[in-house]
């Protein structure tokens, strides 16, 4: 064959408002392989995707597909030369059942005037479609009611019926629970041996060394180098990606445990907390200084417990302690008068205004302690409280009045994290997957930050489901399965095969 | 940015001002510019509480309809002979319950504010016109009229009482917990909630504040003419959410100032002004009206982080609306 590279995308440049996206990205991928793209935040991953959908224009470079340029000015052209794209955040339309989402705008039969649909053909063809990538969902069931990871397969499904060639899927796996992933991936793997191409955009590197034949490093909106993956070690893509900030992540991983130690004062006690279809008889103990990791899975209920614990979610029975005192929490706000933070698992659903200023996200939650008589803001104070808050946190802004929303990921994080550090009288700390959805370089930089607090006797809770960052940050850990606690960790207990054991078994 | 935008929006005014001053030189004179302000303090002093509501989010249609009812509380209850402040208190009160009630239904019902208000309008505006049998009434009370005609340096006294709300009302919007929280319930609900906000409470206060504030337009309103018509305030809302849009206050809500609505107020009495010198045909009005919102929406564009409804991508079923959760994690 005269071009070895299905797609070659050569020298692509983008800007956004001034902000370079792109740089001379190039990208090149064969017939028939499964091409992983990884990279930390706004290396350009996505943007070069949306590029070669037409999504995006490109400011600069050339597109080849199968040799002969390209130049797509929307998604629909990219769908009628065989590429799909299937978005992070999915776009099924959720009020219409399955196959009325996978036919969407290319209803079949042969009546030319499509005036009325064959939903019976429908509903056939796409009981055919999803049969054939193994899935087993009803075609007549309404979107809303699928998991998000059987939305995820009606989306491959949808894709494929456009008879797509190319398949780009990014961040596919971000909301699945390990098992879910597991099936997506049998799907892929499937779709590979029917010689479609697949370019899969991933945080996750683990995956990626599972599924994908080759990967593409990013860094700063250039290709930084592709490798075989039979070739290299998850650690050499660990290293390509964060360049010089490797040493730090690196100094990160070992952290000595702390000892349990009885004689810190209890910060909070829960005893046989329990919430109907979402958890059951949960006991633990926070001790001052402390970080308590709760590990589970997706619909383990880990999330639930923080509901409870912050108020949001109110019928749940069991006795919580805070500091000696025996307290019912109804709502955010009695919570926090009680000390009690929590860093939601949706940083920009549930975390933060992404379209107010950094100084008012940081103080929204400390407005009660920042105010004279009558609600008037101490408006200096708030900006002194913000600025050692920032600098602690090294949150990276240009003024406290930017937008939050112009911030990356990590650093928006690192806000949510400080309007709760911003008051004195915050004791316990609840992080819900803290690190989600958040680059290598920053990550590190968070598990930076929660151990100060804790060094600051905080009492920590994290919760999450990745087993590696949850070993390597806690010094307590409850393994939850089901609802139920599952195993009780202390340390040299806690070892990922052991966690991992306690996670999956039943 | 925002700054930016408050620049431009003055800008653009004061450039309409030297315009409107070539065409017709008489614009600019003090006796049109008093003009000009003693026609737009009513819609001001609504349109000023109407920003607290646009940046909430909301919506509230029933503004002119209790501008009415609370002038006809005010203009009947004289007619008892109880001193003043009686009917003055119950006219304002009346205004602040009807407020109560809207934000009652939006907050606690989860009702769509443009359904609510558009209902409580109609209903006011029919108990109006059955209360007076469709007859304007007069006030009774002399020092009552006196207020309405009492000027100071030659500008009526409710156009000072407009620059104070003003003044009051951007203070509170910029300098108080209530305008943060306000912000904060506009521009992300959920994270409102997560923050240890009450949301249900800043709702419910701020549709009563409007209430209040249109109540208070209601008094002055009847003071000038010295009477009050079941008729009164009938489409105030289209001019008043005009002039907020026009100010750049977003309708999705979680951004905008006081400071941005004024130009909006004047931006929007200009125009209507220099179709009057000009002798235009009252019936085009409601067309530059509606061509003037549209643009302003254009110019406003889209907002770019405005968390839109994400209920679709949960992944739990729950029987909350609001305590959906599990929904996306963004990254790029």
């Amino acid at each position: 064959m005269n071009n070895p590279y299905l797609i070659k995308m050569e020298e692509i440049s983008k800007k956004f408002d001034g902000v370079i996206a792109l740089e001379k990205a190039n990208l090149n991928v064969k017939q028939g392989e499964i091409h992983a793209l990884v990279g930390e935040n706004g290396a350009g991953k996505s943007t070069l995707m949306k590029i070669l959908v037409g999504a995006e224009e490109r400011d600069t470079g050339n597109i080849y597909i199968n040799g002969s340029e390209v130049n797509f000015k929307n998604p629909l052209d990219a769908k009628a030369a065989k590429i799909a794209i299937i978005y992070q955040e999915l776009n099924l339309v959720p009020n219409l059942n399955v196959s009325e989402n996978i036919f969407l705008g290319n209803e079949p039969g042969d009546n030319k005037i499509k005036i009325k649909v064959d939903h019976k053909l429908c509903r056939k063809l796409a009981k055919e479609r999803l049969a054939q990538i193994g899935a087993d969902i009803d075609p007549g069931i309404i979107v809303e009611k699928l998991s998000t990871a059987q939305q995820q397969i009606v989306e491959i499904a949808r894709a494929l019926e456009s008879n797509a060639d190319i398949i780009v899927m990014d961040e596919a796996t971000s909301t699945l629970s390990s098992k879910e992933t597991s099936k997506l991936f049998e799907i892929i793997n499937k779709l590979k041996e029917e010689g479609k191409t697949i370019i899969y955009i991933s945080h996750r590197l683990e995956e990626v060394m599972k599924l994908a034949d080759r990967v593409t490093v990013f860094r700063n909106g250039s290709n930084i180098a592709t490798k075989k993956i039979s070739e290299v070690h998850i650690y050499d893509i660990v290293k390509i990606m964060l360049g010089s900030n490797y040493e730090e992540f690196e100094n990160m991983e070992t952290r000595k445990r702390k000892n349990v130690d009885k004689s810190r004062k209890i910060l909070l006690k829960v005893e046989g907390l329990s919430r109907k279809g979402h958890f059951e008889d949960i006991s633990f103990e926070l001790h001052q200084g402390e970080i308590l990791g709760i590990v589970g899975l997706v619909g383990s209920g880990k999330t639930e417990i923080s509901r409870s614990l912050f108020g949001i979610d109110l019928n749940s029975i069991g006795k919580i302690t805070v500091r000696d005192q025996l307290v019912k929490i109804n709502s955010p706000k009695e919570a926090i008068k009680l000390g009690i933070g929590l860093v939601p698992e949706d940083r920009r659903r549930q975390g933060s205004f992404l379209s107010r200023p950094i100084i008012e996200n940081l103080t929204i939650s400390s407005l009660d302690i920042l105010n004279h008589w009558g609600g008037v803001l101490k408006k200096q104070k708030s900006l002194d409280r913000s600025t050692v808050v920032a600098s602690e946190l090294n949150v990276k802004m240009s003024d406290f009045n930017q937008l939050l929303g112009l911030l990356s990921g990590g650093n928006q994080q690192k806000v949510v994290i400080g309007k709760w550090i911003i008051r004195d009288d915050q004791k316990i700390l609840i992080l819900d997957e803290p690190t989600r959805g958040i680059d290598v370089g920053s990550k590190a930089l968070i598990y930076k930050i929660i151990r100060g607090l804790a060094d600051k006797n905080l009492g920590i809770i994290i919760l999450g489901s990745e087993v590696p960052e949850i070993c390597r940050l806690c010094d307590k850990v409850v393994v939850l399965c089901k609802g139920k606690i599952n195993a009780y960790l202390v340390g040299e207990e806690i070892k990922e095969e052991n966690v991992l054991s306690y996670v999956l078994m039943k | 940015m925002r700054r930016n935008y408050t620049l431009k929006i003055w800008l653009i005014f004061i450039f309409m001002v030297i315009v409107f001053t070539i065409i017709k030189p008489v614009f600019i004179s003090p006796r049109n510019l008093i003009h000009l302000l003693t026609q737009i303090s009513f819609k001001g002093i609504l349109a000023l509480g109407m920003t607290f509501i646009i940046i909430c989010g909301e919506i509230d249609l029933s503004v002119g309809a209790i501008l009415c009812i609370s002038g006809i509380v005010i203009v009947s209850l004289q007619k008892t002979g109880a001193p003043l402040f009686v009917p003055v208190l119950a006219g304002l009160g009346v205004g602040v319950i009807i407020g109560f009630i809207n934000g009652m239904l939006v907050a606690k019902k989860h009702l769509p504010s443009f359904i609510v208000t558009l209902a409580t309008m109609t209903a006011i505006r029919g108990f109006a016109l059955l209360y007076t049998e469709g007859y304007p009434i007069s006030c009774s009370d002399s020092t009552f009229i006196s207020l309405g005609k009492a000027k100071f340096i030659g500008i009526p006294v409710y156009c000072y009482i407009f620059v104070i709300v003003a003044i009051v009302y951007h203070f509170l919007l910029s300098s108080t917990t209530f305008g943060r929280k306000t912000y904060a319930v506009g521009s992300n609900i959920e994270s409102a909630k997560f923050s240890g906000i009450n949301v249900d409470r800043v709702k419910i206060e701020l549709f009563a504040l409007m209430g209040f504030t249109a109540a208070l337009s209601g008094l002055l309103y009847s003071a000038r003419l010295a009477s009050i018509a079941p008729t009164n305030g009938q489409l105030y809302e289209i001019d008043v959410i005009a002039m907020v849009v026009i100010g750049g206050v977003s309708i999705h809500g979680g951004s905008g100032t006081i400071l941005q609505t004024i130009p909006g107020i004047l931006i929007f009495a200009s125009l209507t002004n220099i179709l009057t010198l000009n002798n235009v045909n009252p019936f085009y009005y409601y067309m530059v009206k509606g061509l003037v919102i549209i643009i302003a929406l254009i110019l406003q564009g889209g907002i770019k982080w405005k968390f839109r409804d994400y209920r679709f991508l949960s992944l739990f079923k729950s029987n909350h609306v609001d305590n959906v959760s599990g929904g996306k994690s963004s990254n790029e």
